[in-house]
């Protein structure tokens, strides 16, 4: 018997039990017997138990002594093609890791950015996590994607979690259209959306095209996601086929596609809008114009509520219930004027007069700031935001979309002119601050030297508002900047913001070695 | 010494707390003064009392010192001036040291050369009461010789009832005679029957593992009753897994070898409120590996020990026995980063290399093995594959280092070090483009 054949005897036997199946091992020795036969036969003359569990021992040994690695006769995969760009420094891994690892994440963007701007990619042991990462959360996808480089998107490939690295990448934007197809036709939805997104940005109309053929078998719920990244690469191109998804079977997707419509000004139901909306509001100027402050008198405004919710109205994506607390008239006015757009009021009078006017309004400031301001981020209007800003008309909660409105010049500058307004301490409900915590962009050396020129430090330790505010601004400063004008402090502050800063400062060192 | 990567100094850390926490302390505005030399780093760092904190690291050791009142062992100003030095060469200067640092360092030096002179003396005088002693040993060895004998029965009973109903067993099953062999002062022999619950539980080819597992307790109980007709070698081999400890100074006697030790991985493992720290050492001229370990009650922190991905010149001293593993360092130099991996030259190797281990001590349970040139291969498991088409498996415990490899890898050879129990590798480093990478977590924070 070969060695293999004895082992499996021995289990068999053990299993069993020897009371059931004693032993019967014979062995007899003949003169060119081997090493294991001669062992083995060294056992004979104990109890049945004690051959068996020796003879396994010998047979176990035998075995594992002379294990030979199993062979793989495949041919090995595609090694991933060279990295042309360069690997980030490994101080810049580490600062990754640390976020990674949950410090300072909310600096994960900046070191993307960071990265891609010098043209180099996230260190290879860092790349699973990071599209774990990214798998997870969608918002970060966008930024990961140029950080990838040659490795990260041949690894991407041999994962199907992470397939959505692969449909996103800036390959495809010179992979030949049957490509993208064919994709189209095959992939999951994660891996769609991706495609469409990535298509929206380089040829919107191409991605049009690839929604359109696949849209009437299309689940309802894919139908939704692809809707909202029309949002993209948005122009009058998609106006049609959006019109033609108001009257899609599926209220969500109605609903989808008239919100994307309310960001098309030149679309039709904007126009319908501004039909609707134009007699329910009135301005009345002070006689002799209103550049003329001689009288003091003010712009007056007149609303006149919808008289009822057409099912035009519902088509178009007006809601016809209230939420609790608001009139139902109040309520179809406000959708009215928040998908109606600004400009349609600027004939009449400059956006001024009508914030204003808005805000003297004792029963309807509320319900008219916060629709005009809709108004203006969904049409992007920026002289209307601006106004609005100004005014500081804007809802607490809506100032990061309102702020999203502005081109970043015009947002920089607004915010310059704020800080330069006087040199009182800030507090932490002030509106200044709000503004620029909610800012989408970095804020530059000089005019983090004007917002801390404000900050006092004595402030900081009582107004909890203002430390919080500093934390959110701390990932827009210039750390640098920041952490200079703080050492100038006699009472050195503590607190996350100025760890964040801190953090923030390590990073940029370590991408400028 | 030009100092340890932060990664390493992330290993030194006695928890991640201490690390984070170091890390916050590696900016300039923090030491009051700093400096280094080619033996050791110290600083002062201002803490929260009015004077600042003086910190010292002895890099042979290392060893730290610092006058702050934290319990914790190495304390984050002792972290947080390697990792100043880490991130900024330019911040810790080069310079003498300053009389308490001298101090300090020639304090050590003094210790450690009265110990290796204990170590190499004859032992002069015996431990104190020695017939006390000769007492205590001989009744051990009679527990141990009645555990064994029980062992032995019980075994031959497993076997004539059969194994078949062993996974219907309760816990207790293994505990009580786990327990007993405690008793009977025992507890290397204890561990693995208590293993055996886990192995009657483990699906597909249990029966065979288990049959194993037990024939080679019945080896070692066998193996005892004729201690004394063994090789020394052999009777060390059998004492250690039964669970007999050698003294420290006895291990330091031990045969010493000097080399090149690359130090190229670590685990460090929870077992029984015990704290285990395994570090692997391989030589690059002999070819050896070494095991050393430390340990640490309850929540203690462990003593700083080698980092993975350095290389020094030392001699360590291995405990006896036929396939001599576990050692510690008698004596050593400095270390620097390891610039190359050594290894075994192929799968084969390795698993000729275990082999031979066995044969030399059957009750190793698993080896070091380096092989510096295998590509990472995803399928139905991870394997690991070398130019001579081998391949050998990743242990499924580990199956989350896969990604990592294979990234560091991108499809070409790289440096992968672990432990081999016989059946799967645990992957503890990676050596990719020229840099070591921890697999294990670590203290960093990072990856996994």
């Amino acid at each position: 018997m070969s060695a293999a054949e004895r082992w499996e005897a021995a289990v068999r036997s053990a299993l069993l039990g020897t009371d059931r199946e004693p032993s019967s091992e014979s062995t007899e020795i003949d003169t060119d017997a081997s090493a294991l036969d001669r062992a083995l036969a060294g056992l004979e003359g104990r109890g049945s138990e004690a051959r068996l569990l020796g003879s396994a021992a010998v047979l176990a040994l035998y075995r594992r002594a002379g294990s030979i690695p199993r062979r793989d006769p495949r041919p090995l995969p595609e090694p991933a093609p060279e990295e042309s760009a360069r690997r980030a420094s490994p101080a810049a891994a580490r600062a990754l890791a640390r976020m990674m690892g949950g410090e300072g994440a909310i600096v994960i963007p900046e070191w993307m950015e960071m990265a891609a701007a010098r043209e180099m990619v996230v260190p290879e042991e860092l790349l699973p996590a990071l599209l774990d990462a990214a798998s997870g959360r969608e918002e970060i996808r966008d930024a990961v994607l140029p950080v990838l480089g040659a490795r990260g998107r041949w690894l991407a490939a041999r994962n199907v979690a992470w397939a959505w690295a692969v449909a996103g990448g800036a390959e495809m934007d010179s992979a030949p259209e049957e490509d993208a197809r064919a994709a189209w036709e095959t992939g999951t939805a994660d891996v769609r959306r991706m495609l469409l997104r990535r298509a929206r940005k380089s040829d919107p109309a191409l991605g049009l095209e690839l929604v359109k053929s696949t849209w009437s078998t299309d689940a309802p719920k894919d139908r939704v996601a692809f809707l909202a990244e029309l949002v993209e690469g948005l122009s009058d191109a998609d106006e049609p086929f959006l019109e033609s998804a108001l009257d899609d079977r599926r209220k969500e997707v109605r609903q989808m596609a008239a919100g994307v419509l309310r960001r098309l000004p030149t679309s039709r139901l904007a126009r319908r809008m501004a039909e609707r909306a134009r007699p329910l509001l009135r301005i009345s100027l002070p006689s002799g114009g209103f550049l003329s402050k001689v009288t003091g008198a003010k712009p007056e405004i007149a609303v006149d509520l919808p008289a009822e919710c057409t099912r035009e109205m519902i088509r178009d994506g007006v809601e016809p219930k209230p939420p609790q607390g608001t009139g139902e008239r109040a309520w179809w006015l406000q959708q009215v004027i928040a998908a109606t757009p600004p400009s349609t009021w600027s004939a009449d009078a400059p956006p001024d007069a009508w914030i204003a006017a808005a805000a003297r309004s004792k029963e309807w400031s509320t319900i008219l700031l916060s629709a005009l301001g809709d108004a203006a981020e969904r049409h992007r209007d920026a002289a209307w935001t601006e106004a609005l800003i100004r005014a500081r008309a804007t809802s607490a909660w809506g100032l990061e979309q309102t702020a999203a409105a502005l081109p970043a010049d015009r947002y920089l500058a607004l915010a310059a002119e704020m800080l330069a307004e006087n040199r009182s301490s800030l507090s932490g409900g002030d509106y200044t601050m709000r503004y620029l915590a909610a800012s989408p962009h970095p804020l530059g050396a000089e005019m983090t030297r004007a917002l801390f020129a404000r900050v006092s430090p004595s402030a900081l330790v009582t107004d909890y508002a203002l430390r919080e505010q500093l934390r959110l601004i701390a990932p827009r400063v210039d750390p640098a900047a920041a952490l200079e004008a703080v050492s100038t402090w006699e009472a050195q502050p503590r607190g996350a913001w100025l760890d964040l800063l801190h953090f923030r400062h390590a990073l940029h060192e370590a991408f400028a070695s | 010494m030009s100092g340890w990567t932060a990664e390493q100094v992330a290993a030194l850390a006695p928890d991640p707390a201490s690390a984070k926490a170091g890390q916050g302390l590696a900016a300039p505005a923090k030491w009051v003064s700093a400096g280094r030399d080619a033996r050791a780093f110290w600083g002062e760092c201002s803490g929260s009392g009015a004077k600042p904190y003086q910190v010292s690291v002895d890099t042979v050791g290392p060893a730290f010192r610092c006058s702050c009142p934290s319990r914790k062992f190495p304390c984050k100003h002792g972290l947080g001036l390697l990792f100043l030095h880490a991130a900024r060469p330019g911040a810790v200067a080069e310079g003498a040291q300053p009389a308490w640092v001298a101090e300090w360092i020639a304090g050590r030096d003094e210790k450690s050369e009265k110990q290796a002179a204990k170590a190499a003396a004859p032992p002069a005088e015996s431990a104190p009461d020695p017939e006390a002693q000769a007492k205590r040993a001989a009744r051990r060895e009679e527990r141990v010789a009645a555990g064994m004998e029980e062992l032995e029965r019980w075994l031959e009973d497993l076997v004539r009832q059969g194994l078949a109903s062993l996974p219907s067993r309760p816990p207790s099953f293994w505990e009580t005679p786990a327990a007993r062999l405690v008793d009977a002062q025992a507890p290397g022999a204890a561990r693995r029957v208590r293993q055996l619950s886990a192995v009657a539980h483990s699906g597909d080819g249990w029966p065979e593992r288990m049959l194993e597992r037990l024939s080679l307790l019945h080896l070692l109980a066998r193996a005892y009753a004729r201690i004394d007709a063994l090789p020394e070698a052999s009777r060390e081999d059998v004492r250690a897994a039964l669970g007999f400890t050698l003294r420290q100074e006895d291990a330091a006697a031990g045969e010493g070898v000097r080399d090149q030790w690359a130090v190229l991985g670590q685990r460090v493992e929870e077992e029984d409120r015990l704290t285990v720290r395994r570090t692997w050492l391989w030589g690059r001229s002999t070819g050896r590996s070494a095991l050393l370990l430390a340990f640490a009650a309850g929540r203690q922190p462990l003593e700083p020990g080698p980092p993975p991905g350095t290389e020094m010149d030392a001699e360590l001293a291995f405990y006896p026995g036929a396939a001599p593993l576990r050692a510690v360092v008698r004596t050593r130099a400095e270390s620097h980063p390891l610039a190359e991996m050594p290894g075994h030259g192929s799968i084969s190797d390795a698993l000729a290399a275990y082999g031979a281990a066995l044969a030399a001590n059957p009750w190793t349970e698993r080896i070091a093995v380096s092989l510096p040139s295998v590509v990472p291969v995803d399928g139905t498991r991870w394997m690991l594959r070398d130019h001579d088409g081998a391949v050998i498996p990743i242990h499924p415990s580990a199956s989350a280092v896969g990604w990592p490899l294979l990234a560091l890898a991108g499809g070409r050879p790289v440096g992968v070090f672990g432990e081999w129990d016989g059946d799967h590798l645990l992957p503890l480093s990676a050596f990719a483009d020229g840099r070591f990478h921890p697999l294990a977590p670590s203290y960093a924070g990072g990856g996994e």
